[in-house]
């Protein structure tokens, strides 16, 4: 796992938080690595898991009733060496190095991921200042400049001044890939960035993340529900459910060849043009964390639930390269 | 911004002129005047006064006057700081008595909301930061205390152990005795400091527990919102996060209040002032409205609303200065 290449693996992760009724599982038992200049897609429904995952790698689980429960997130430098950010405080100065200098982040909300009370300029400048080496002011606002003209913000000079609430939605969201990109990251998580946006703006900041990926080689853990966008942009995609990896394998196979319900599910509930199909939505709701089915966390749910679904938890199978966690495959591995 | 402010300004002569005209009019709801009120006192103590005088002083106080005639005779020297003269004070003029009053007043109010911004805010960040810890607990009940104690009571408790605890002869006033009268100097200013904090702790302690909760709350919600997550992700400090990113974002709501607490600072100082013995307006108010000396009780009023204007203007200059967003044109 750990070759030359890799900029994240992470094992085992498990992030809990503790609530009056009990211990919700939000991330339980997640593992997957990163290399440099691949993406990664997480999809999943709302509650699955995927932002806490991201929350997890940087060190930023809502505290105090969240916390890292137990595995490793293994960071690779650019030199080889490795930290593992479980086990350093949150506010530590080796995360706080490594937070917006080595791996940024974009959120969801771009009308509410930038402060209201300071200008767009200054707030990428903070970002620039802590981790660069630029010292004097005109060297900084330059930087923030050559920035927002590199994620496609016309008039850069005049509008690094201005606030975020004289951006729009589109806007804001690339003055945050310009601060997140601004201290050249190795590694970017993005957790639904496009989500709130226009189609046509969503076309653009998949785009512009494309190339800047490439120009950056950086490594990319891209967050949606969406699974059109996943197949856009990511090398291989992850399917969570319930804090849980259900199926890992690379972005072909999982369209062309679904192998879990849930991913046939989830591909079933999107709208293809052209198709006179009617959509199939997964009957039911995500389960409650705290009150999950016994077996495997879907089987309610689940079209192709067997006997032994409702009894026991099914481990991970591994069928043609990909990840499967479900009773279904338990055959094909033990023919292989 | 500076047209702004002249034009708020601008806009309060209408409002304090249709203000005027309320205050009178409420005034002069209640049945009777000065005279009513005087000839009672002056029979309870045992004495006559004869029909013919009372007119006479009726006539020469112009209480028998129609209320337009009466109100003009009230506001034609604003301008020139004549608010008409008072009847209890041997008809000294209101200026004068407000004047020697309105000093004090500002000075116990203004010391008060510092003391409430200073001591509540921090507190209020640290609930927030520590939420549900013991310190926050802690502070929630003393702060559940302070608001439920009446400012009278906190009042004489504190006088009660200052004199029997602590052996202090008297914590009322704001002077000790031989430098009532003193002219000003650095003695008389320290032992203004040494009386001042009494009343502003009395008076401060209900809306310190205000600010706490607001701020407690507010913080709380901001420090959820997603800008702090960026902030965080930056790699800042966790106390730069809250101090610069997420406590100028909760100021509004205690900038609001602070505007909107100056008057109520000078009417709600009333019961304590008298148990304190305070030369603020507070009682000058109560006596002028008990005994219907309607130009002093008005002009009080109306100063109290003039606070009211120019610190919702503060405000909202402040206002201004922390959220750009809000924008004057």
């Amino acid at each position: 796992m750990s070759s030359s290449n890799c900029v994240i693996d992470v094992k085992n992760l498990q992030t809990f938080f503790n609530t009056e009724n009990g211990i919700v599982k939000a991330v339980n038992g997640v593992s997957f690595s990163i290399e440099k200049g691949k993406t990664l897609g997480i999809v999943g429904e709302s509650g699955c898991g995927k932002s806490m995952t991201s929350m997890s790698l940087m060190n930023l689980v809502p505290r105090p009733k969240g916390y890292i429960a137990g595995g490793e997130i293994n960071y690779y430098y650019e030199d080889g060496s490795k930290i593992d950010i479980t086990q350093y405080d949150h506010d530590s100065e080796k995360m706080r190095k490594l937070r917006g200098n080595e791996m940024a982040m974009i959120f969801q909300e771009p009308m509410t991921s930038l402060n209201p009370v300071y200008t767009v300029g200054d707030q990428i400048i903070e970002a620039i200042k802590l981790h660069q080496d630029y010292k004097n002011k005109a060297e900084l606002r330059s930087r923030a400049v050559k920035m927002l003209k590199k994620v496609g913000i016309s008039a850069p000079e005049s509008r690094v001044d201005e606030y975020p609430h004289e951006f729009s939605g589109g806007m804001r969201q690339r003055a945050m890939i310009a601060m997140a990109l601004s201290c050249n990251p190795r590694l970017l998580i993005a957790d639904e960035p496009t989500t709130a946006l226009d189609v046509t703006v969503e076309a653009q900041i998949i785009n512009l993340m494309g190339d800047l990926q490439k120009e950056l080689n950086m490594a990319i853990m891209f967050i949606t529900h969406d699974l059109g966008v996943i197949g856009d942009i990511a090398d291989e995609v992850m399917v969570m459910y319930t804090g849980r990896v259900v199926e890992k394998s690379d972005t072909k196979s999982l369209f062309s060849n679904p192998k879990h319900p849930y991913t046939k599910g989830l591909l079933n509930s999107r709208p293809v043009i052209g198709s006179k199909k009617r959509l199939e939505p997964i009957e039911g709701s995500v389960p409650d964390l705290l009150h999950l089915p016994e077996g495997c966390d879907f089987h309610d749910r689940c079209p192709e639930a067997m006997a032994i679904c409702k009894k026991e938890d099914p481990p991970v199978f591994e069928v043609e390269d990909c990840k499967v966690k479900c009773w279904l495959y338990r055959k094909e591995e033990k023919a292989s | 911004m500076f047209n702004y402010i002249t034009r708020r300004v601008a806009v309060m002569i209408p409002v304090l002129i249709l203000i005027s005209m309320f205050i009178f009019f409420i005034i002069q709801l209640p049945p009777g005047n000065y005279l009513d009120s005087y000839v009672a006192l002056i029979s309870s103590q045992g004495e006559t006064i004869s029909g013919e005088r009372v007119e006479k002083l009726e006539e020469r106080y112009g209480l028998n006057q129609p209320v337009y005639v009466k109100y003009w005779k009230w506001v034609k020297g604003f301008v020139f700081l004549d608010f008409g003269n008072s009847f209890q004070y041997d008809n000294a003029s209101v200026w004068s008595i407000v004047k020697a009053y309105l000093g004090y007043s500002i000075l116990i109010a203004g010391s008060t909301q510092i003391f409430m911004i200073v001591v509540g805010i921090p507190i209020g960040i640290y609930s927030a930061t520590h939420q549900y810890s013991f310190g926050d607990y802690f502070w929630t009940i003393l702060g559940f205390i302070g608001l439920s104690i009446p400012n009278f009571m906190l009042a004489l408790i504190l006088m009660y152990v200052g004199y029997f605890v602590f052996g202090i002869p008297s914590l009322g006033g704001l002077f000790s005795e031989q430098y009532i009268t003193a002219p000003w100097s650095i003695a008389k200013f320290i032992d203004l400091l040494q009386h001042l904090w009494i009343p502003v702790v009395v008076l401060g302690t209900a809306g310190t527990a205000g600010v706490i909760r607001t701020m407690r709350a507010n913080l709380l919600d901001v420090l959820n919102m997603q800008y702090i997550s960026t902030a965080r992700a930056k790699g800042l400090k966790e106390s730069v996060v809250i101090y610069k990113h997420a406590v100028r974002n909760a100021l509004h709501v205690i900038i609001m209040w602070a505007g909107m607490r100056l008057p109520k600072l000078i009417s709600g100082s009333t019961v304590v002032s008298i148990v304190l013995s305070l030369p603020t307006l507070g009682p000058i108010i109560y006596t002028a409205l008990r005994s219907q000396d309607m130009y002093l009780a008005g002009t009080v009023l109306l100063f109290q609303c003039v606070l009211l204007l120019v610190g919702n203007l503060i405000a909202d200059i402040i206002l201004a200065v922390v959220d750009p967003r809000i924008q004057y044109n």
